[in-house]
């Protein structure tokens, strides 16, 4: 297994133990629920989304939804990926499908285990594009002093307004064999 | 599990009683909104929100940083690469501790301790020691092992 995916020479950042499930991971990689298709260089994600909740309206349902496939629809690195959110049908199991509870007003957006969280309604598209990531596998990216790692400062998951890498595509296509 | 679980508890132990019964220095107790910590005098605790579904708090003496600790839902764990170091790891039923070691000397501790999903945020609390040399590491590691999760 490579584990040096964007050539972080000289840092010591595991970008691999979360891919394996290591028993000290953080999610139950059962749990995560996103259709990942590699064509190639080509890949198209899927994710099945069913918000409720008091907040939620069809105006905050699409602004979280075009916020993650706009987000995490473009070429990043090598990789020309495609991400299509998509509404679950009635009798959908839990178990495939992602449940976002979105309450009114503001707060914490977070995603828990590995496809269930709470996205309040006044968060902008880009929390729910942050916390997708969350959905599909990845981590927080972070490092000493609060920082993200090098190679991260502008990465979607380690800071505020970040975009994807191909490192991220890299760990979602391992987590969601 | 139950010969870890063992293990876990009598590092635990050795940690605590090494801990209050140096005498080398005074600990001050700084409490957290999701966790505390006891830190020798002279010690401060910042935090940093660099997205805003985790933490991440540095614990230091002047500028040298001592000890990490991150509040969140998805950690990055473990965060270090042995790099041909020794690692050793002990699991118990909501912490996980890992320790590198070279030569048979400790290099760097990191623990991360699980909180009930049901708690919704945060689920994961995970400490890690800075790159520090051995007296210093070794006042590092006695404050991570004096976390306590809320």
């Amino acid at each position: 297994v490579e584990s040096d995916l964007i050539g972080l020479a000289g840092g010591s950042y595991s970008t691999y133990s979360y891919a394996l499930g290591s028993s000290g991971s953080y999610f139950d990689p059962f749990r995560l629920y996103a259709i990942v298709t590699v064509q190639g260089n080509n890949i198209t994600i899927t994710l099945p989304i069913e918000y409720q909740g008091p907040g939620v309206t069809p105006d905050v349902i699409n602004k979280f939804n075009q916020g993650i496939q706009n987000v995490w629809t473009g070429n990043f690195g090598r990789y020309n990926v495609r991400t299509i959110v998509t509404t679950p049908g009635a009798s959908c199991p839990a178990t495939q499908k992602n449940t976002i509870t979105v309450p009114s007003g503001d707060g914490r957006a977070s995603v828990v285990g590995g496809n269930t969280g709470t996205w309040p309604a006044e968060r902008p598209a880009w929390t729910g594009a942050h916390e997708a990531g969350h959905l599909m596998g990845l981590p927080d990216y972070y490092t000493d002093l609060g920082g993200p790692f090098p190679g991260y400062e502008s990465d979607i998951l380690g800071a505020r307004g970040g975009t994807p890498s191909a490192a991220d595509i890299i760990n979602i296509i391992r987590a969601n064999p | 599990m139950s010969g870890a679980y063992l293990r876990l508890s009598v590092l635990f132990v050795c940690l605590t009683l090494t801990s209050f019964t140096s005498g080398a220095f005074a600990l001050i107790l700084s409490e957290q909104e999701h966790f505390s910590v006891q830190l020798p005098e002279g010690f401060q605790i910042v935090k940093a929100s660099p997205v805003e579904d985790f933490e991440v708090y540095t614990i230091s003496k002047g500028i040298q940083p001592y000890l990490y600790v991150y509040v969140g839902n998805q950690p990055t764990f473990p965060k270090t690469n042995p790099g041909g170091n020794e690692i050793s790891e002990l699991e118990g039923l909501n912490i996980f501790i890992r320790s590198e070691w070279k030569g048979g000397e400790l290099i760097a501790r990191e623990v991360l301790f699980k909180m009930p999903d049901i708690k919704g945020w945060p689920t994961r609390i995970h400490a890690w020691t800075a790159r520090l040399a051995p007296p210093q590491l070794q006042v590092a590691d006695r404050i991570l092992f004096s976390l306590k999760t809320k």
